[in-house]
């Protein structure tokens, strides 16, 4: 476990003058974070603008905004996933990175330690860093110790040589409880943990001997990871930055057949695909791609990032000064279907594929949002009647299947060629039109719309559809008249409002187009 | 049955041994497959409509946009009845169409003769991204047909991108319809590589009985087309004169067969005049 702590001023190297954030705290200004020089000034959070202006005249005074550093730290939180893909956000400062098992890919913790701290430096952040068997003890040592490496396994002796010197903050206990077991005596953590422990628990509350015990690692504390860690994930590094967009589609490609030689070890397909591109000046691009099918073609996977990197828009292609890491990740994994035998389904499946493919390269492209089935909904509100899914989300239907389940014509297949009672159109916002009608309940005689008077020469209806009261109020009854124009264009009509019920001058509209 | 059912069956016959072929070993080149339409406008196509091809549908005026549309999805929807093994088919449509005349409706496409799980919807933001899109599912061959609908006949679709489609809809044997929303009246203006043309205005349905009002019922949706080119007229060298271009066929889609219904009753084919309401608004 490891923590890193960011400094509040970026940059101090420049500067000569203390630095410390200021925000407004119950009516007065008060110093919220101070920067290394200002800490070694005597300094500290807690204390008022006035009192530290006294101090230190040249104390420069800036607002904490802390939007902007939530943001910031979450950068650096996605940078950190350089290394461990388990990265959490602690409180507003701090970032915990589970390095179970990965230390040794840059050749031990000692040297991983450096690595993280001079990489982060050259970036501008000054970094307290703590790193332990438990979060509880790295989250310590990188806020109340000058050590920072506590060696694996360790216990007895040099547990309480690191740890029992600690003030009891260190067990991050809210301030009440500390102030509490100060009044007692108890100042240090060695104060607590050598003393018998019911009378601590009965006084003090169950609670500090739980963070004792997830100091000393007796408990098991976890991290709660910004991202999941993925199942399958490959990745590659360059000791000199990448840039040309051929070059990541490429290497994209490489890592796609690593992934795939995974995947198939358990027979399954990828659902989701993740590609992290990390940028020597830190950003970190993060491009998730979707398929309908369990994929375990690599083809496949990098023709998909292809798209999205081809697309215009936010996605756009960036490398800026240069890509040093590319990490491809499987997030979502499913087994595969057992291949089919017979003939004909090999063909039916070969197309299916074909076509979820295909959905898939439209949906990478244009968005996942933009390509859609659609799903009928309960409601018999028109416009809410249908809905539309993203066509990759749900497995598509087989050909039989959609042969099957058709939606109107069957039903209506007894009475030849009923005209259609709803429009191949229609308008996402019923556009307001000028209508005149024998009576004011009656169906309309003509109506302008868009400027253009429309006389009507046919009209069927009303087809009276009630609000859903249940739902909203204050809606209105909606009677819909299919209306033809002396030129043979169709419309869909409705007039909202109940004549002399709900309304007394009812509004029409136009919903929609007949073919 | 349809009054093209015969030739349905035949074309599905011919596809489902292509299927077979497909995997039992390389099929001899073939004439492409023809799609009987209707009996008013086969003999000018040519005995139908390639299933491998482009075909543009352009609106006559600017308030025939619904028209066209729903004439596109009546040939989509016979392409998709006779299709062997596919059956979805993809409408691709610039998203200013959506705005200005209405997205498509799930409901009143089933009436129209789809299945709603049958139908895959894609918006694109411009023309650009519904060329690129209807090539891409076009060359898949994993549709039944692909329906674009286009509002901007701007510098990007010209000669060399419709060539692309019409390359495309071979490549995937898929026939690909691209509907010019806003291209009414300029039909004839439209230089492309497409393998026909369609001029569509709504026409006059039907009327159903009146229940009681002085009006009557609007009927089944009907078409009046004109078309515009046919670049595979008959081979068979006979010098028939059933292409023109002036002439107006009028058509009845009938979304619960999936059929044009051949006009017995012949009415007056209702055709706007020139300083009617619609003219005012294009000059407008």
């Amino acid at each position: 476990m490891l923590e890193a702590e960011r400094s509040q001023a970026p940059r101090q190297g420049e500067r000569r003058a203390p630095l410390a954030a200021v925000a407004k705290i119950k009516g007065a200004q008060k110093l919220v974070c101070v920067d290394r020089l200002a800490a070694s000034l005597g300094l500290a959070p807690g204390l008022s603008l006035a009192d530290a202006r006294a101090r230190r005249p040249n104390l420069i005074a800036v607002e904490a905004a802390p939007e902007e550093e939530r943001r910031l730290l979450s950068r650096v939180a996605d940078w950190c996933s350089r290394f461990t893909p388990l990265v959490a956000l602690d409180g507003a400062d701090g970032v915990t990175l589970d390095i179970a098992g990965v230390a040794h890919l840059f050749s031990g913790e000692e040297k991983m330690a450096d690595e993280i701290v001079t990489r982060l430096a050259a970036r501008g952040f000054d970094v307290a860093l703590g790193l332990a068997d438990t979060p509880r003890a790295a989250w310590a040592l990188a806020r109340f110790s000058d050590r920072r490496i506590a060696p694996a396994g360790v216990a007895g002796a040099l547990f309480a040589k690191i740890f029992h010197s600690l003030p009891l903050a260190a067990l991050g206990l809210d301030e009440k409880t500390v102030a509490d077991l100060a009044r007692a005596g108890l100042r240090r953590i060695g104060d607590v943990a050598l003393r018998p422990r019911a009378p601590i628990a009965a006084r003090f509350g169950a609670e500090v001997l739980n963070r004792l015990d997830a100091l000393c690692g007796l408990e098991r504390g976890a991290i709660s990871p910004r991202f999941a860690a993925p199942d399958f994930s490959a990745e590659r590094r360059f000791a000199s930055p990448i840039s040309r967009r051929e070059d990541v589609e490429g290497t994209i490609a490489r890592l796609a057949q690593n992934l795939v030689i995974l995947l198939e070890r358990q027979a399954k397909g990828a659902r989701q695909v993740e590609v992290r591109l990390f940028r020597v000046d830190g950003a970190v691009r993060r491009i998730v791609v979707g398929a309908s099918r369990p994929l375990n073609e690599a083809r496949t996977i990098a023709r998909l990032f292809r798209e999205r990197l081809d697309a215009p828009g936010e996605d756009e292609f960036d490398a800026g000064y240069g890509i040093d890491i590319v990490r491809l990740s499987c997030l979502v994994a499913e087994p595969l279907a057992p291949s089919q035998r017979e003939l004909e389904q090999v063909h039916e499946g070969e197309q299916e594929r074909h076509l979820a493919d295909l959905l898939d390269r439209l949906g990478a492209r244009l968005g996942a949002r933009r390509v859609t089935r659609l799903e009928l909904v309960d409601t018999h509100i028109p416009e809410f009647v249908v809905a539309a899914l993203p066509a990759s989300q749900g497995r598509a239907g087989s050909a039989r299947e959609a042969r099957s389940t058709l939606f109107l014509p069957q039903a209506e297949s007894e009475q030849d060629a009923a005209p259609p009672t709803r429009p191949i159109r229609l308008f996402e916002r019923p556009e307001w039109i000028e209508a005149i009608a024998e009576i004011p309940d009656g169906p309309p005689l003509r109506f302008k719309w868009r400027r253009v008077l429309h006389e009507i020469a046919a009209v069927e209806g009303p087809e009276r559809i009630g609000a859903e009261w249940w739902r909203r109020k204050d809606a209105l009854t909606r009677d819909y008249y299919r209306a033809e124009d002396t030129q043979g264009r169709r419309f869909w009509l409705y007039r909202e409002g109940l004549y002399g019920r709900e309304t007394a001058r009812a509004k029409w509209f136009l919903h929609g187009l007949f073919a | 049955m349809s009054p093209g059912g015969k030739t349905e069956r035949m074309a599905h016959l011919r596809s489902a041994i292509a299927g077979i072929e497909a995997h039992s070993g390389p099929a001899p080149a073939r004439a492409p497959l023809k799609l009987s339409m209707a009996r008013a406008l086969d003999p000018a196509l040519g005995g139908g409509l390639a299933s491998d091809a482009l075909h543009e549908i352009a609106p006559a005026q600017a308030g025939d946009g619904a028209a066209a549309m729903g004439f596109a999805l009546a040939l989509a929807a016979r392409f998709a009845a006779a299709a062997p093994h596919v059956s979805t088919v993809l409408l691709v449509s610039e998203d200013f169409c959506a705005s200005e005349t209405g997205a498509p409706y799930g409901p009143g496409l089933a009436a129209h003769g789809f299945g709603l799980r049958q139908l895959v919807l894609a918006r694109a933001p411009d023309a650009l991204a519904l060329l690129w899109a209807m090539e891409e599912a076009l060359k898949s061959g994993a549709l039944a047909a692909v329906v674009g609908e286009m509002w901007s006949l701007t510098r990007h679709y010209g000669l060399a991108a419709s060539r692309r489609l019409l390359l495309a809809a071979k490549a995937g044997r898929t026939p690909a319809l691209l509907v010019h929303g806003g291209a009414f009246g300029r039909a004839d203006a439209i230089s492309s590589a497409a393998e026909t043309r369609f001029e569509i205005a709504a026409a006059a349905s039907r009327r159903l009985e009146p229940a009681g009002g002085r009006l009557g019922l609007p009927g089944a949706p009907a078409f009046a087309a004109r078309l515009l080119k046919a670049r595979l007229r008959p081979c068979a060298g006979a010098p028939t004169r059933s292409f023109d271009e002036a002439r107006i066929i009028r058509l009845e889609w009938n979304g619960v067969e999936r059929c044009f219904r051949d006009p017995t009753i012949s009415l007056p084919v209702v055709r706007a005049s020139a300083d009617g309401p619609g003219a005012s608004v294009a000059r407008g």
